[in-house]
Formats: structure tokens, sequence, C-alpha cells
């Protein structure tokens, strides 16, 4: 039996309070190192706030995030960045009149631009965005921006990749190719922590699902576990 | 022919004809054209800020003003017994903005869209009151009188070699990774913090940047005109303009600047010339038509229909 990885994240007691909504109460799990973990809920449920404390975009007020040992209070969303850890939006967000190329080699750490647009073209060619390399980002489609995005995220190399909502309004072939390539990724130690409402590929892709509800975790296993807890019935279906 | 043969054998022809101007061209020519140059380098200049990052400064003229002022006081001997050479009293203008870009842009900075506008205007309104203020050094309203000095020629190439300089640094920064940083940030601010670029400092090293190159501008503007006051270098029809100039070629583009500095510089010249008492309202109105019709600038229109490659150079 090997043992389990160790915890590339985590996240202690993290409570985040917009006004008088708590997005996120006290909130504890980890992501193990070269899992894909999932995090599912019900919308307004606090995943994507997760996702902003996580990457920095918003700062917890109270609770600790460690990534890779690394506390991450304080820290700017560049700093965390560079630490390992990308991320993607619910809703895209590329530099629309940067072509697709530019939008790769922003995120890339190489300092010369030769390099950076060499790593940029190998990404696009990884995802078959090679031919729309010269195009602005605004033109593309939804579902070739979400996997422009997601090539974006691997620019620097992160050891960790969160992604948010990837398969929301992408068609199922482009639904194939991005988990095709979340394989492939995942076959070379990259660790990813999802969310989504495609439930269905949520439970095939994930090892371990954490649940949140009203901010709560809610539960926390393996896909057959979650499936089959009371609490997360009730929070999907009611009582 | 092919752009990448055509554009340098142009370029080269047209610096070597502004050259040898002073040889042949009548002094209004000289002054029409040193006019061009500081619009072409404060344009430029606030294009780097700007056009890039998406910072819309209101308050372009504070740099220039305190660049005047700067270049003004150490040209006479109101610091010291001798005055400054004129090339040292032109950087240290340069770097005085830039120090003052240091201090304005670090608590402005972090604010965006028109609060960061607003702001850059009371501050640059701010630094003009402080100039008139300080009467002992800066002669306040009255304004200040340099030592005369017949420099036409000199100022001319001095700000010749300005605008080249700010082209040629909008280039590098243009085809750099640094352009494109700063144009994640004009993007999407929060998302380019995301993925990695760190925007305080690049925004920061712009703005100094960009406020060196309108403070050695306000510098030479002092030397040549040998008389300043706060109303003229301070005016907020100087950023207007650079502001005009730069949407009318392109933001965030290298050769807009210039194309706007060119062409509005000699039509307002055409318009005071030949409506002295409508000049003005003639210029609003096609900055306003510029806006309706041009909205990308005149380069984003010329690579829309092919007639120019659609590449960060230009």
């Amino acid at each position: 039996m090997t043992a389990p990885a160790r915890p590339i994240l985590e996240v202690h007691e993290v409570t985040k309070q917009f006004g008088g909504v708590i997005a996120v109460n006290g909130a504890s799990f980890d992501v193990r190192q070269g899992s894909v973990t999932g995090l599912i809920g019900p919308n307004g449920s606090g995943k994507t706030t997760l996702f902003q404390m996580i990457s920095g975009v918003d700062r917890p007020d109270r609770g600790t995030i460690t990534f890779r040992g690394h506390s991450l209070a304080g820290k700017q969303p560049h700093e965390i960045n560079r630490l390992g850890l990308g991320r993607t939006f619910q809703i895209t967000r590329l530099f629309g009149q940067m072509t697709a190329l530019e939008n790769v080699m922003v995120a890339s750490r190489t300092a010369a631009r030769g390099d950076a647009e060499q790593r940029a073209r190998e990404l696009l060619e990884f995802v078959g965005l090679t031919a729309l390399a010269g195009e602005y980002a605004t033109n593309l489609s939804y579902g070739q921006q979400k996997l422009l995005e997601f090539v974006r995220v691997l620019a620097p190399d992160p050891d960790l990749i969160l992604l948010d909502e990837p398969f929301a309004g992408v068609n199922p072939a482009m639904e194939e190719r991005l988990v095709a390539h979340m394989r492939d990724l995942l076959a070379q130690g990259k660790t990813f922590f999802i969310t989504d409402h495609e439930i269905r590929l949520i439970m095939a892709l994930c090892e371990r699902l954490i649940v949140l509800d009203h901010g709560e975790v809610i539960a926390d296993g393996t896909p057959d576990q979650v499936r089959q807890d009371e609490k997360v019935i009730e929070a999907y279906f009611g009582r | 022919m092919r752009w990448g043969v055509t554009a340098p054998v142009l370029l080269a022809l047209g610096v070597l004809m502004l050259a040898t101007l002073p040889l042949w061209g009548t002094g209004y020519v000289l002054s029409l054209l040193f006019l061009t140059f500081m619009y072409a380098a404060m344009a430029s200049s606030w294009n780097l800020i700007s056009g890039y990052t998406g910072y819309v400064s209101f308050g372009h003229a504070a740099f220039f003003g305190i660049g005047a002022y700067t270049s003004g006081i150490l040209l006479t001997n109101k610091l010291a017994h001798v005055s400054a050479p004129w090339p040292v009293a032109v950087l240290v203008a340069g770097v005085v903005a830039a120090l003052l870009a240091l201090v304005l842009g670090y608590p402005a900075l972090r604010l965006r869209g028109p609060y960061f506008a607003i702001a850059m205007l009371g501050l640059a309104e701010a630094v003009r009151v402080a100039v008139t203020l300080a009467e002992p050094l800066t002669g306040g309203g009255k304004g200040l009188s340099l030592p005369p000095a017949l420099v036409d020629v000199p100022a001319y190439y001095a700000m010749g070699l300005l605008a080249m300089v700010a082209v040629a640094l909008t280039h590098v920064v243009a085809t750099s990774p640094v352009g494109l940083r700063l144009l994640s940030i004009r993007e999407d601010e929060v998302a380019a913090e995301v993925v990695g670029v760190r925007t305080t400092l690049h925004k920061l090293v712009t703005f100094c940047v960009s406020a060196s190159i309108a403070g050695i501008a306000g510098g030479l503007y002092a030397w040549k005109q040998s008389y300043i006051d706060p109303t003229t270098v301070f005016a907020a029809g100087l950023t207007v303009r650079a502001i005009t100039m730069t949407m009318f070629g392109g933001q965030g583009t290298v050769w807009g600047p210039v194309i706007g500095a060119v062409v509005l510089t000699y039509t307002g010249e055409q318009l005071w010339a030949r409506f002295p008492f409508l000049h003005t309202a003639l210029f609003g109105g096609m900055i306003i038509l510029i806006l309706l019709f041009l909205p990308g600038g005149v380069i984003a229109l010329l690579q829309e229909r092919g007639w120019l490659p659609r590449s960060r150079r230009v």
C-alpha cells in the first residue's frame, strides 16, 4: 500500500464575510499533491470566494492558507503565482485586445521574448490553438477562450492549478479535449483543484470531493462517499 | 516593396531631412517643428503610462511644468551663484519630474479608472499652486525670466532628439515582454496579477519614465522660451493635446502619438492662422469627431484595411 501524497495546499478555519453575508465560514481542508480534487456546492456556497482567497485576490478575515508550506497571508496574487499556483476564472478573463499568443507569453516566466514565444507556441499546439495564435482573444469562441485561459495558466509551469468552472459553457467535444489535457498534465505530476457544476464530469475526474454549503465544508471524501452523504443530498435536493 | 524594407528607408530619409532642416528651413518652420517634437515627446510620454497600462492621466502637464521650473531655476542663479549648463538643467528636470511621479504615483496608481484620472487632475493643480506660492524661487504668478538665449537651432535638435528617444523607448517597451505586461494591466489588472505580473512595480516604473520624458520636454521648453509662468507650463490644455494626439494616432502603439503630434500640431496652427476667433472651438469639434469616428486611431484604421501590418512594432 502506498502512503498518501502529502498536502500541497492546506486551508485551515478560513472565514470570509462581505457585509452581512458570510461567504465562507471556518472552512478547513487540504489538497494532496498529484491529485484531482473537486470543490462542489450549490450556487452561492462560497466556491469562488475560496478560489479568490487561495489565489490572493481576496484576503480571508480569519484562518490560514498554506501552499507547499508557505503561508499565503499578505501575499499578492503575483507572488502566489510565482510560488507555483495558477488559476482560471469562472467567466474567462483573457486580455481581449492581445493575441492568443501574447496572452500565453505574458504569463511565461522566461525573461527572453524568444523563449517565451516558443513556450507559448508549444502550449497553443498542445490544445490545438496554433492556427489562432495571431488572433485577438476577444475574437475567439467561448470554448476556445476557455482552452486559451487553460494554457495561459500552464505557461509559468505551476504545480497546483485551480480551475473555476472549466466546463461551463463548453461543448462536449471541447469538454473531452480539456479532460484529456488534464489527464496528460496529471501524468506529469500536476495537481488540480476544480470547481464545477458538471457533477457527472467532476465525479468521473476527481479522486476526492469537498462539498461546500453556505460557506461551510459539509462533506469531504471520495465521490462515492460524497454521493451517499445525507448532508450533500439535502444541500442539493432539499429535504 | 515590403514594409520591412520600406519603413527603415522612409525613416532614414525623414531623419535626414529633419537633421538638415536648420540649413534650409525658415525660422517659422523651425519653431513649428520644435512644437511638433515637443508634442510628439509629450504624447509618447503620456502613451507610455496611459496608452499601454490604461491609467488615463489628466495631470501630465504637472511633469512638464515641474520640469520647466526645475530647468528654469537651475538656468538662473536662484539656487547657486552660477547657472547650470543647459544639458545638466534639463536632465535634472527629468529626474525631478520622475521623483514627483514616484511621490504622486505611489498612492494615485492604487486608484483605477476615473478615480485615477481625477486624482491626477487634482494633484497637477496642487503642484501648480505650490509652484505659484513658492514665489522667492519661482517668481510666483509673475513667472520666471531666464537668461535670454538665442538657442532656436540647438533647442530644435535637442527636442528632436528627445522625441526620437521617446519613440525608441516606446518601441523597446512595445516589443519586449514588459510591453505585454503593461498591456495586460490595461486589459484586466486582476487577471494580470493572477498570471504573475507585478502590476504595482510595472505601473510605477512606467509612470516615472513617462514623467521624466515630460519633465525633460518642459526643461527644454523653458530653455528655449527664456520665460515661463505657471499658467502656461501647467496648462491642462497641454495634457488634453497629448491625449488627443495619442488617441488620434492610436493608443498603445509606437507611432500613433507621433502621427497625432504631426497632424494635430499642423492642423491647430492652420486653424489658428485662418480662424483666429474660432480656432479653439474648431479644434474641440475636431476632437469630438476623432473620438466618434476614429476610436482606435489612425494606426488601427490602417491595420484594419490591411495597409499596415498588425504588429506591436507599428
